[in-house]
């Protein structure tokens, strides 16, 4: 991170100015607290969980200070309040089943998050996503997707065992009774809403996703991941026919250089996709290239930044450090005991694992863009708050995790 | 549920390296393709943070150079001399493209071409500022400014060369334009200037020298002289008869004027450009012989040059009849030519029958001046024998002497030339007159073209005559 700092440095003045060192200083103290405060909680938590997510919010620190230097000293802060948050969540959560017993009351306290934008929200860059709280805008829907893993956690761990039976046959497959398939429309209804009212694909996107993967974990019915799949693309199509910014941003996916949209449209893509070809296999290093053409590169672009300056090679890491990070977020998942623990652990991997595809896979052209924040890296406040608290809750369950089954040893049970 | 929790993980990583898989795709296989494409500023800006390189013209004058702005785009190109070297330089402009030298030499002046050397290679290494070559130029600015003169605001153009090298001493088209128009500097817009620069009907930002194709009238006489002479076809003693009109295939050909010449000489027949002759000429030389020589000049393809040219072209001698051959072989049939074409035709005659290859560029140095690379004249082709050659230079002394090219004489220099009218329907005939001198040795050779100009020795010869004097240090 240093040497980062220091190449932005040389390549904008020439020169290094000592002062500003101060910021990857503070950073990497934040997470040596971090560390600290975990080994006194949690020590028997996955050690790799928080050094993966250092990486990632110093590469974004990076970024943002040599793409808006003035943004780097509010990341930095927010950098410090989420880690208060994280320190918060591992205090006085390690007994996370508490949360199962609220788990009505935080999902209500998601959707009328979720839906306190839909009423008062702000219209930004056509999306209605931000609230704004005296000077500070805030995006309630970072933090409503933690608040309904929570709750379709809490949910599934009661329900699953009834969501699972069959007791009709539908063309010879086995099918649930009708009425378990309403947690299934009432989520797709939800995600149709904010498709509607916040024009907000990418959440929409996201909330869906990590809907179908908890269903799917919990319940192993192919039914509902079919169904639920049959009824996003229905709703996707029919948004396609209806709204045209949705239709724009399919044909700026299909057509991203014609030359009637190249300019309009289809610029933040081409932008993207300009970005990653100059930087190549290597990279046009830090500070050297032209990321700043693209529009809002330091939040949902930032990749593509990644990609132009530090080439194939930098931006393949922070895909691996996501693989690794999702990799170890299972692994929790796998090792726990107890249901609640193992659909809680499942659905915050999700929102990692499906929030970083989604934006990555959307500024290099694999599918549609939508716009969401890159996890950990990209510049925002409400974002890192909520993967903080994410990745608090993680830690928590691997520690936890790591502890009962210590204790069934101790018992003379298998692991 | 374990397994189902599996199932999820190679979902998640088959999402993932498929992100990473494209992006190799993109980074590596597409990298090319998307530094290419046309609406990628990037190009654009890189290029423009580069320190183009200045040209000069032969005698030092700055005709482009870079300034630096504070704008994305960094270097900018300014042209001191406005409008005199436009159709040279051309312009190089982030906003209109480039044209010109300013195209055809780009990777030159942005020091791109294989020409680095050690010296920009460590620049770049140490990461200063790129500085591209300097283009010096053959073309001299007082001949330049001479020639522009001389053509007065005229509608037409100027094409001067060294029939030795090959090198292009002045080329003016006119009406021309100010390149700085197009370059758009902060408070600084041109663009109405420019869109009217594009929609003026009498077209500045056209080429004339290289890319005006007009009918060469008589002055075509000279690349059928050369074929009958050089085959032995006539000589300059051959008795012709003309009665001022000439039956072909039951169609009369007449003379300028209707003016019959009587009883004359081949070499006066020149001199006084007599169309009946010429056209008994052309069909003694058959099709064959005419296209073949007209192709050795350069005719039908484009000239091989610095700049585009178009080509200057003869109709196919398999479609040519008595009739188009008869009037092709007096310029007036569906042969076209472009001045450089024409100034090309007086150097071969000048050059004891070889035309050398034209060229602007006469130098490449780099930022300090070193030479890089220095332009050799090289052969193009040889059109007719040296024999030939000096007998037609000598009928065309006669022509200016005696002729219709009387208005270019000047006073102790031997000036060979030839006029020519190009009848164009329903206006005033276009204006030609190429030539050379000194007639031993010559400097330089020239043809200029005036549209609608009337009489070749009447408005474009005297044109010549000032030119001539600049050019051969007479005042």
């Amino acid at each position: 991170m240093m040497v980062g700092f220091v190449s932005v440095q040389l390549a904008r003045t020439g020169t290094v100015d000592y002062l500003s060192l101060a910021y990857p200083a503070a950073a990497a103290i934040v997470f040596l607290a971090l560390h600290v405060v975990m080994r006194i909680f949690v020590p028997r938590a996955d050690g790799l969980l928080l050094p993966l997510a250092a990486g990632l919010t110093f590469m974004g620190l990076v970024m943002i200070e040599r793409l808006e230097a003035s943004l780097a000293l509010e990341q930095l802060l927010w950098i410090t309040v989420a880690a208060a948050a994280f320190v918060l969540v591992i205090a006085f959560l390690r007994r996370y089943e508490v949360l199962a017993q609220y788990k009505y009351t935080l999902g209500v306290l998601a959707l009328l998050l979720l839906a306190s934008t839909m009423v008062l929200g702000q219209e930004v860059n056509g999306a209605r996503l931000w609230l704004k709280l005296g000077t500070m805008s805030f995006q309630p829907a970072e933090l409503a997707k933690v608040l309904l893993v929570i709750f379709l956690a809490a949910f599934f761990a009661e329900k699953h065992e009834v969501l699972s039976i069959s007791t009709h046959r539908f063309l010879g497959i086995p099918v649930p009774e009708l009425k378990y398939f309403v947690p299934l429309l009432a989520m797709w209804g939800v995600s149709v809403l904010m498709m509607i009212f916040q024009k907000d694909l990418g959440s929409s996107l996201l909330f869906f996703g990590i809907f179908i993967c908890m269903v799917f974990a919990a319940t192993a019915r192919k039914t509902y991941v079919l169904v639920g799949m049959a009824l996003f693309v229905l709703g996707a199509f029919l948004c396609y026919l209806s709204f045209a910014h949705v239709r724009m941003r399919v044909e700026s996916w299909l057509t991203p250089f014609n030359p009637a949209t190249v300019e309009g449209s289809s610029y933040q893509i081409s932008q993207s996709l300009f970005a990653l070809g100059s930087g190549g296999i290597s990279g046009s290093g830090l500070g050297l290239g032209y990321p700043k053409f693209i529009p809002s590169v330091t939040t949902d672009f930032i990749f593509s930044a990644v990609g132009e300056e530090l080439g194939l090679l930098g931006a393949a890491a922070l895909v691996f450090m996501f693989a690794l990070l999702v990799a170890r977020g299972i692994k929790v998942a796998l090792l726990h005991r107890d249901d609640f623990g193992k659909l809680l652990a499942v659905g915050l991997v999700s929102i990692i694992a499906l929030q970083s595809f989604i934006i990555m896979g959307g500024v290099t052209r694999l599918i549609p863009l939508t716009g969401i924040t890159l996890p950990f890296v990209s510049y925002g406040g409400s974002s890192l708050l909520a993967n903080f608290i994410l990745l608090g809750l993680l830690v928590v369950l691997s520690h936890r995790g790591a502890t009962t089954n210590v204790q069934s040893i101790r018992q003379g049970a298998r692991p | 549920m374990n397994k189902q929790i599996k199932i999820l993980l190679a979902v998640f990583l088959v999402c993932l390296f498929g992100i990473l898989a494209n992006l190799s795709w993109i980074q590596i296989f597409g990298a090319e393709s998307l530094q290419g494409n046309a609406y990628n500023k990037r190009r654009m800006v890189e290029e423009y943070a580069v320190r183009r390189g200045d040209i000069l013209s032969s005698d030092g004058q700055v005709l482009a150079r870079s300034i630096e702005t504070d704008t994305q785009y960094r270097y900018q190109r300014e042209y001191p001399l406005g409008a005199l070297f436009a159709d040279i330089t051309g312009y190089d402009s982030w906003r209109y493209g480039r044209s010109g030298l300013e195209a055809s030499y780009n990777d030159e002046l942005l020091g791109k071409g294989p020409q680095l050397t050690v010296r920009t290679l460590g620049n770049m290494l140490l990461g200063s500022s790129k500085r591209g070559n300097t283009l010096v130029l053959t073309v001299d600015s007082r001949l330049q400014r001479a020639a522009a003169e001389a053509l007065d605001g005229n509608k037409g153009a100027v094409v001067a060369l060294d029939p030795k090298t090959g090198a292009v001493l002045a080329m003016v088209t006119s009406p021309t334009y100010d390149p700085n128009v197009a370059v758009p500097l902060p408070g600084r817009d041109t663009q109405t200037a420019w869109d009217a620069l594009n929609a003026d009907p009498d077209r500045p930002l056209f080429d004339r020298p290289t890319n005006g194709l007009y009918p060469p009238g008589s002055s075509f006489k000279v690349v059928v002289a050369a074929a009958a002479l050089d085959l032995g076809v006539s000589t300059p003693r051959s008795e012709f008869q003309c009665d001022g009109a000439l039956p072909v295939e039951g169609y009369t050909i007449y003379d300028y004027g209707r003016r019959s010449h009587g009883e004359l000489t081949f070499s006066k027949a020149l001199v006084v450009s007599c169309n009946i002759t010429f056209a008994q000429v052309g069909l003694r030389l058959g099709p064959r012989s005419f296209v073949q020589y007209a192709e050795r000049f350069g005719f039908d393809k484009p000239v091989p040059f610095d700049l585009p040219t178009a080509a200057s072209t003869v109709q196919d001698p398999d479609t040519m009849d008595d009739v188009a051959l008869a009037s092709a072989s007096f310029g007036q049939g569906r042969d076209l030519a472009t001045p450089l074409q024409m100034a090309l035709v007086a150097a071969a005659v000048a050059n004891g029958g070889s035309i050398m290859k034209p060229y602007l560029v006469n130098e490449l140095q780099d930022y300090n001046g070193k030479i890089i690379e220095q332009t050799s004249p090289e052969r193009l082709a040889k059109v007719m024998d040296e024999g030939t050659a000096e007998t037609l230079a000598g009928m065309m002394v006669d022509a200016v002497d005696d002729g219709t090219g009387q208005a270019a004489q000047i006073s102790g220099i031997a000036v060979a030339g030839k006029t020519g009218t190009a009848e164009v329907e329903g206006a005033e005939p276009h204006s030609w007159f190429i030539c050379f001198a000194p007639e031993r040795d010559p400097d330089i050779a020239l043809a200029v073209v005036v549209e609608n100009g009337g009489e070749g020795g009447r408005t474009a010869a005297p044109i010549a005559r000032d030119i001539l004097e600049t050019a051969l240090g007479i005042e």
